[in-house]
């Protein structure tokens, strides 16, 4: 299973890397949102700094939208869904690996709004190992969930309409759980934050768990 | 009316709620009627 | 097939003796729940006559939530045994859970506007139940894709995997909710005093008594209504495939197509 889940995220992170669509879409897609939340929420009255762990991962929110559904179109030209079918791997590895692949993507968008947070809105960071482990076990999360309902849309002609409405709510508890981590660990004592890390973990278990039995059933369906 | 207070906040809690689930049942049972006059009474297996 | 049923036989209709006898008993029992209500529970001290919307908005609350898990039980039931009636009870049982949700978050709305002034909170009930409504509303419309997607045989496990996970997206959503409230909460007003006796607390058992006939009634009806869809799109189609074949004069069976 393992074997192939590697297999399946090096292609996805090959494709990725031949195409760049991640950093040269969804990044820029993310400081964008940055942005707007800046020209949305006036700069000047210290709003954005005590708002930078929700803006960021609303952002982060957004673009995993983009990066799940890219993940599986990219499947749907030439048929690469059959071939996934017709090719013997262990769906839950499957799972797995378009889920690694998924959550490198995100970490690496993550870094980026990292950076503009900091850098744009004057955010502090006091606990950075909270900082890194909230963003490891939300990404898990917000992969697993994402993959999940990504191919059940995937098949879908309203699957660009469909897919926010059926997994943000899903991942409402992401973002609570990785908000207050932040607040936490950008200024605030890390203390209170790894409770809500472990919230993250627990969730991001059970939708690797739920998704590794369970994508095989949803393969066959789209 | 008797006297309570928010009179106009409990008419219209109860009545909207009361039109609501009125109107679902409503809706409900003439679609369930015009559809159950396409089938055959055999496949109408609870009357 | 294409001749129209003999309607004498019986009227062509969602009801039954059954559906009748526990319709009477709502009505009524809606009737003495207004007047109880109304007429015959006093007023709450702290809330005063906001009170008397707590005997809708928390039996509309449990019929929801109830109404939710019983998707998820059929979900996971359809899993197993790809029975018609599993299929059809999950969507019956989303859409009943909607109306009641709406009416709950309604009610809890307008409860708010009177004790707290405004007509939303933080809260975190109030917030989870928003959030089961989307849910729903979500599970539905992948349902009305999935329906429409054509064999029977093969659609399904898309929509019973969201109804699977349903009720456990609605508990960690509402965990998840509740917890984060509770840092900033201080004395609370919960929605229901915890020393409620009396007639309100019978008032309180009688809502939620007759509301759950209401939500029984209100599903067999709906069941019914998607069972007879189920039919009508099934018969539909061979009937409308009965018609091609006879215009090209094509024997029923082992003709080509």
């Amino acid at each position: 299973m393992f074997r192939d889940a590697a297999l399946i995220a090096g292609k996805d992170l090959r494709i990725e890397w031949r195409s760049r669509v991640t950093m040269q879409q969804i990044a820029p897609f993310a400081l964008l949102v940055l942005l707007l939340f800046g020209m949305a929420l006036d700069p000047d009255r210290g709003i954005l700094a005590r708002a930078s762990s929700g803006l960021f991962w609303v952002a982060v929110l957004f673009c995993s939208l983009l990066a799940i559904q890219r993940a599986f179109t990219i499947e749907a030209a030439d048929g690469g869904r059959d071939a996934l079918r017709l090719s013997g791997l262990d769906p839950a590895g499957v799972f797995l690996g378009k889920a690694a692949a998924i959550a490198v993507q995100l970490v690496v968008l993550e870094v980026v709004l990292a950076v503009g947070v900091v850098v744009i809105y004057g955010a502090e960071v006091t606990g950075l190992p909270l900082l890194v482990a909230t963003c490891v076990a939300a990404t898990a999360g917000l992969a697993a969930a994402g993959t999940l309902y990504g191919v059940l849309a995937a098949g879908l002609r309203v699957r660009e309409t469909l897919l926010p409405i059926l997994l943000l709510p899903v991942l409402a508890p992401v973002l609570i759980g990785a908000t207050r981590s932040f607040e936490a660990a950008l200024g605030g004592v890390a203390a209170d934050g790894w409770p809500w890390c472990g919230l993250l973990v627990t969730f991001a278990l059970l939708y690797l768990a739920f998704g590794t039995l369970a994508f095989g059933t949803l393969l066959e369906e789209s | 009316m008797l006297a309570f207070t928010h009179v106009g906040f409990l008419a219209a809690g109860w009545g909207i709620s009361l039109a609501v689930f009125g109107a679902y049942a409503l809706r409900t049972v003439r679609r369930g009627r015009s559809l159950a006059a396409q089938i055959p009474p055999e496949a109408r297996r609870w009357s | 097939m294409t001749t129209p049923p003999d309607v004498a036989s019986g009227r062509a209709t969602t009801g039954s003796p059954g559906t009748r006898v526990l319709g009477g008993l709502t009505l009524a029992g809606l009737a003495l729940l207004l007047g109880y209500s109304f007429l015959w529970s006093p007023a709450d001290i702290a809330q005063q006559d906001a009170v008397r919307l707590m005997y809708v908005h928390v039996p509309t609350s449990i019929v929801a939530f109830t109404a939710c898990f019983i998707t998820t039980f059929a979900s996971a039931m359809w899993l197993r045994r790809k029975s018609d009636g599993w299929w059809v009870l999950g969507a019956a049982s989303a859409e009943v859970a909607v109306v009641f949700t709406g009416v709950c978050l309604l009610t809890g709305s307008i409860w708010g506007r009177i004790t707290w002034g405004t007509y939303w909170d933080w809260d975190p009930r109030i917030t989870s139940t928003t959030m089961l409504f989307i849910l729903l509303i979500g599970y539905l419309a992948l349902r009305r894709i999935d329906s429409e997607a054509g064999d029977p045989a093969q659609r399904g496990a898309r929509s019973a995997i969201v109804g699977l996970l349903l009720f456990p997206n609605v508990m960690i959503v509402h965990f998840s909710v509740d917890w984060w409230r509770s840092l900033h909460q201080t004395a609370t007003i919960t929605r229901l005093d915890p020393t409620i006796e009396g007639t309100m607390l019978f008032t309180l058992m009688l809502g939620i008594v007759v509301f759950s006939m209401l939500f029984v009634w209100l599903l067999i009806h709906r069941f019914r209504l998607s069972w007879i869809e189920e039919r009508l799109g099934s018969t539909g189609l061979d009937a409308a495939i009965g018609e091609r074949r006879a215009e090209a004069g094509v024997p029923a069976m082992g003709g080509t197509v």
